[in-house]
C-alpha cells in the first residue's frame, strides 16, 4: 500500500511491529456466539435484576437504619435504672414481627473529646484505651501493658525493625459498660452517647415472619 | 504547601462513603427527611484549606493537588465559625481531567466541625456552607479553578427524578459525563465522623447512579 501524500509531507517514521497504545482501554473478548439471542435476554435478566437487587438492598439498608434510630430512645427510657436489661425491642406488624437488637458491640473512637461533655468526670469508668500491635491488646496484663510495649518497642529497635510496627488503637468501652450504663446514666445521657458511640445495632427478622395462626 | 506540613497532618476523618441505592427510577421511596444534590464525576477529597492539603477517600495524600492551586487559596480565605471555631475541613469534589468541565475547581458539598464545637445535622450544614460560599448552579457548567458549594434540593421545591432526568440532559448537551447520577443525604444526620476504615458506608448517604 502507498503512503499517502500528506503522510509524505511529514516525514513520518515507521514503527514496524511496535505495539501502538490503544486509544480504547476497555479489553475486547471473543464473544460466546448467540444464534438465537437465548444468551442475549438472559445477559439483560442479569443487568436489569442486578439494578432491581441495588436499589432494594439499599432500601432495606435506609429501612433498618430508620427502625434504628426511632427505637433507640425507647429502648433507654425502658431499660432505664433496670439491671437486667431486654436484649431488644420488638416492632409487630401484619407481615409478621422484626427484633431490633442491642448486643454488647460498639465501634471504636479516636479520642474521649466527644464523650467527656456527656458523662465528664466518669468517662474513664465507663471508656478505656484500646489498640491492636499485631497482638491483641485487650488480652495483655493492664498492669504490665506499657512496659511490655516499650520492650517491644526497644526489641524491635535494636534490630533496625521499628518500622516493621503498626499500632491501631482508640476508645471503646469497658467490658460492662453496656450492663451498667442503664443505672449510672439518665435516657438522655445514654442517647447523647449513642450519638458519639453507638451500639451496633441489628435488625432480625429470622423466625418471626408468621403471621396469627388461624383461629388463634 | 511544604512537604513536612503534609508529612504531619492526617485527616480527622474518611469522607462519608455513601451505600448504593441503584438506579434512582427503582428506588423504593425513603423514610424520613432527605434531601438530593448531583453527583458529579470528579475525585472524592477532603481538604485541610489552612494549608491546601487535600486527601483521597483512603486518606492519602491526593497525587493531583497540584492542579487545585487558585481554589485552593480561595478556599483558604472562606471564614466558616461553629461556636466561635474555625472550620478547617471540607468535604470536596475536585475537578480534574475526567472531562474538559470546571478543570482545577473544587465543589464543597460538606464540613467536618471543629473539635470542641456541637456537631449540626445536615440541614443545617447546608445553610451555613450556603452563607459562605456561592452556589454551584447544576444547569451551568463551573468555571475552572472556582469553589463552589453543592446545593442540596429539598423534594419539596424538586422532584428528585425531575432533577435526574435534567442531570441526564445535561451531560447530553456538554457532551461529557459531567454528572453520574444524585446523591440522596438524610437531613438530620450529622457528620458520620470515622477513622475506623475508609470502605464503611453511611447509610445515611445514598448514591443513585445512572451509568456503572
Amino acid at each position: 500500500m502507498k503512503p499517502s501524500p500528506q503522510t509524505d509531507l511529514l516525514h513520518k517514521v515507521s514503527f514496524g511491529a511496535i505495539g501502538r497504545k490503544k486509544e480504547d482501554t476497555k479489553t475486547s473478548y471473543p464473544v460466546l456466539p448467540d444464534p438465537n439471542g437465548q444468551l442475549a435476554v438472559i445477559a439483560t435478566h442479569i443487568l436489569e435484576r442486578t439494578e432491581q437487587v441495588e436499589a432494594l438492598s439499599g432500601a432495606l439498608e435506609i429501612d433498618k437504619a430508620e427502625l434504628k434510630t426511632l427505637a433507640t430512645p425507647f429502648y433507654f427510657t425502658q431499660a432505664s435504672g433496670k439491671l437486667e436489661v431486654a436484649s431488644s425491642v420488638s416492632v409487630v406488624s401484619a407481615a409478621g414481627e422484626v427484633l431490633i437488637t442491642f448486643p454488647n458491640r460498639y465501634g471504636k473512637l479516636e479520642s474521649e473529646a466527644a464523650l467527656v461533655p456527656i458523662v465528664g468526670e466518669r468517662t474513664a469508668s465507663f471508656f478505656r484505651q484500646a489498640f491492636t500491635l499485631e497482638i491483641d491488646g485487650d488480652k495483655l496484663p493492664a498492669e504490665k501493658a506499657q512496659e511490655l510495649l516499650d520492650q517491644l518497642q526497644q526489641l524491635f529497635s535494636r534490630y533496625h525493625a521499628a518500622e516493621a510496627l503498626k499500632v491501631k488503637e482508640g476508645i471503646k468501652p469497658v467490658p460492662d459498660f453496656h450492663t451498667v450504663r442503664h443505672t449510672a446514666l439518665s435516657p438522655e445521657q445514654n442517647l447523647a452517647l449513642n450519638q458519639v458511640c453507638p451500639i451496633i445495632a441489628m435488625i432480625k427478622t429470622k423466625g418471626r415472619r408468621s403471621g396469627p395462626k388461624e383461629g388463634a | 504547601m511544604r512537604p513536612g506540613i503534609l508529612a504531619a497532618l492526617t485527616p480527622v476523618t474518611y469522607p462519608a462513603r455513601p451505600i448504593n441505592g441503584g438506579p434512582l427510577e427503582l428506588a423504593p421511596p425513603k423514610p424520613g427527611h432527605w434531601f438530593y444534590e448531583p453527583k458529579y464525576n470528579g475525585w472524592r477529597a477532603l481538604v485541610h484549606a489552612p494549608t491546601g492539603a487535600l486527601f483521597n477517600r483512603h486518606g492519602q495524600p491526593l497525587s493531583i493537588a497540584g492542579l487545585f492551586g487558585s481554589a485552593l487559596k480561595r478556599l483558604a480565605t472562606v471564614a466558616l465559625v461553629i461556636d466561635g471555631l474555625p472550620v478547617a475541613w471540607f468535604d470536596c469534589e475536585v475537578l480534574g481531567r475526567r472531562h474538559p468541565l470546571g478543570r482545577g475547581t473544587l465543589l464543597v458539598f460538606d464540613y467536618i466541625s471543629p473539635a470542641g464545637s456541637c456537631g449540626q445535622p445536615l440541614v443545617r450544614r447546608k445553610e451555613l456552607l450556603a452563607g459562605a460560599l456561592p452556589e454551584h448552579d447544576y444547569t451551568q457548567a463551573p468555571r475552572p479553578d472556582e469553589v463552589y458549594g453543592v446545593r442540596s434540593h429539598n423534594p419539596a421545591d424538586m422532584e428528585p427524578e425531575l432533577l435526574y432526568r435534567q442531570l441526564q440532559q445535561l451531560n447530553a448537551r456538554w457532551g461529557c459525563p459531567f454528572y453520574e447520577g444524585l446523591v440522596a443525604k438524610r437531613t438530620t444526620d450529622l457528620y458520620p465522623r470515622q477513622l475506623r476504615s475508609p470502605d464503611e458506608e453511611f447509610v445515611g448517604w445514598v448514591k443513585h447512579r445512572w451509568a456503572y
